[in-house]
């Protein structure tokens, strides 16, 4: 069907933000701004078209590997797809897209726009980077990518609270990122290999490198605390979370949507990919127990913060802490239920998390006022935006028929079917953490769309179409994912299968 | 434990340390730096061998190739190394950029202080 070999598709995927984020840099000074915009959505749309057509072929098992320069795994570098990483990557760029498509009308005043979307590009790479690869070193690389690109957007207003958060951020990502690498380090000591596939072979094997390292237990426990530290800090994992409800509200609302929506959900991604490829971790296991709780104490901790924001953009933020507490829960139960819960609910998180950034970047853009107190009756006013807003908070907050509901009910499902005391004492947690993200989401709705409106709103106007149709495609994808939840679980199945029988991604990146 | 490795260890804390207890922002970004070093002396050290030999394959060694890879050092994780310090590199120019535009804002590079004006 396609015309580029399959194969190749991972590649593309990668190189063609990269080079579009160069290229923009480049020609930026001579080029109309709105065809810049134009053609960095285009890229994007591009982008998420390879990967869907990446997701379909490798949903049936395949596993489509590139071998980087013809280098045999585990020598050279290897991209490889199966449906846990194809699954990840289209719903990173699809988010990406969308929220790319926002930006033309959003940035469209701003300055310093060659760079937005030079920026954007480079995230939507490293994002693709760390999905795709089947190297642990690559994946760093790709982090690293990403993460500078986050820093610079998370600054990008260069005012107060911008430039705080970005050194903030850039701080906690850096050690992070180091911390990542000091255990890739470890692990490349103790085994002689950075291919994934490689490495799960040779830990299930104990076949360890004559050296140093050599039969010291404490190797492969002590790289994976300081993998799951470093991927904790890019997840924002309570305790490791504090620069997220700094840095997500301080960027430019399409980047909130992003950085909220999906990259912190790519952290996520490398963690499962680590502890059920690398590590072939099982259900009941400390680590995933200790995953669990973290999960539990993430969501609590988060849901009261919460409902102590007054600042809307900061309100959501921690709302994303939270339920990224939701899906490690899911992943620590480690069963096919609760994995499938925990990825349907990235799914779904990410849908819906954009749509309220993107919504609330509305209404900052329109009324430049981010303080909920200093707001409200703005419902007769962008009816459009209330109605985005009410379905994704209230998909968050898990309102049946919304599709926030499905995720949870089976991840609280898979808790109960375990049968331990502990998991059921976290179910009875996490339903009363909904409850409370009931109440702050309509404490936030409350405020800014009903009641009077302000003397200054008087003339205030709904976004414009560019603006609206990304919101009513994610409105539209979390009513359906919420009626029809076969539809996203089609996707989400294969992954989980991918994610609990690491056999056959073994198997074919080390034969392929 | 072996040398090397008890010392990136040191040079690690020591950065860590840094990073957590400096208010100067210039520390902290030093002590970044220091990390980063750290990790990368640990992971430059994990591919030494004592008397080793350059991994450079010449028509001679070809002929004696399992005593070359006997005694070759591991060239992979200098390659690397050399990878993170130019994203470390990058990483310090992006944070001290900041680190500028922050002293022309606030006037001041103390962390907490920075924190208080912002409120």
């Amino acid at each position: 069907m396609t015309v580029i070999p399959l194969e190749w598709l991972p590649v593309f995927s990668i190189i063609l933000p990269l080079a579009a984020g160069f290229i923009l840099v480049a020609v930026g000074s001579f080029v109309p701004v709105r065809l810049q915009a134009w053609s960095a959505f285009a890229t994007t749309a591009v982008t998420f078209s390879l990967t869907v057509s990446l997701l379909f072929a490798v949903m049936d098992g395949q596993v489509v590997t590139h071998q980087m320069a013809g280098w045999r795994p585990p020598f050279g570098i290897v991209l490889a797809v199966d449906s846990l990483n194809g699954f990840v990557a289209a719903v990173v760029a699809g988010i990406t897209m969308l929220a790319a498509l926002y930006s033309i009308e959003y940035m469209k005043h701003e300055g310093g726009q060659t760079y937005y979307y030079a920026l954007l590009m480079l995230i939507l790479s490293g994002m693709m980077g760390i999905t795709l690869t089947g190297d642990l070193f690559n994946l760093f690389v790709f982090l690293e990518l990403s993460s500078v690109a986050t820093y610079a957007l998370v600054a990008f207003n260069l005012d107060h609270e911008g430039l705080e958060a970005g050194i903030k951020y850039c701080i906690m990502g850096a050690t992070a990122t180091s911390m990542v690498l000091l255990g890739i380090a470890l692990l490349y000591g103790a085994l002689g290999t950075l291919n994934m596939a490689d490495i799960a072979q040779r830990l299930a094997g104990e076949r360890f490198l004559p050296g140093t390292l050599e039969g010291n237990a404490l190797v492969a426990p002590l790289a994976v605390a300081l993998l799951i530290w470093g991927f904790g800090v890019k997840a924002a994992v309570v305790p490791m979370h504090t620069w997220l409800p700094d840095a997500h509200p301080a960027a430019p609302s399409p980047i909130s949507a992003i950085l909220s929506g999906v990259y912190i959900k790519v952290g996520l991604y490398a963690m499962v990919r680590v502890l059920f490829t690398a590590y072939h971790v099982q259900p009941g296991e400390a680590l995933l127990i200790f995953l669990s709780t973290l999960g539990v104490v993430t969501m609590v901790f988060s849901g009261f913060m919460a409902l102590a924001q007054t600042d809307i953009k900061r309100l959501l933020a921690f709302s994303s802490v939270m339920n990224i507490g939701y899906i490690l829960f899911g992943v620590g139960i480690g069963s096919l239920l609760g994995l499938t819960g925990g990825l349907y609910h990235l799914l779904n998180h990410a849908v819906l998390k954009s749509l309220l950034f993107l919504a609330a970047g509305v209404i900052v853009h329109q009324t430049g006022v981010r303080d909920m107190s200093k707001l409200g009756g703005l419902g007769r006013k962008m009816p459009l935006t209330m109605g985005a807003f009410a379905v994704g908070g209230f998909g968050i907050a898990g309102v049946p028929p919304l599709n926030g509901f499905v995720s949870k009910w089976i991840i609280f499902k898979a808790a109960i079917e375990t049968g331990q005391p502990l998991f059921i004492f976290y179910v009875l947690l996490g339903a009363v953490m909904s409850v409370i993200a009931v109440a702050y989401i309509v404490n936030a709705f409350r405020s800014v769309f009903l009641g009077q409106l302000r003397r200054e709103h008087e003339n205030l106007r709904e976004a414009g179409p560019l603006m609206l149709v990304p919101m009513l495609a994610l409105m539209v994808a979390a009513v359906v994912f919420g009626v029809f939840p076969q539809l996203g679980l089609n996707f989400v199945e294969p992954a989980v299968q991918a994610a609990l029988h690491p056999g056959n991604y073994v198997e074919q990146v080390l034969g392929g | 434990m072996n040398f090397p490795y008890a010392v990136s260890m040191v040079i690690i804390l020591l950065g860590l340390y840094c990073i957590l207890r400096k208010r100067n922002l210039i520390k902290i970004i030093l002590g970044m730096g220091v990390l980063a070093d750290g990790v990368n002396l640990f992971f430059i050290s994990l591919g030494y061998r004592a008397g080793g030999i350059s991994p450079v394959l010449t028509e001679e060694r070809i002929e004696h190739f399992s005593a070359f890879t006997a005694a070759a050092v591991d060239p992979l994780p200098q390659a690397l190394v050399l990878t993170a310090i130019v994203i470390n590199m990058s990483i310090a120019a992006f944070a001290l950029a900041l680190a500028v535009k922050i002293y022309q804002r606030f006037g001041t590079l103390d962390m907490r202080k920075i924190r208080r004006l912002h409120g």
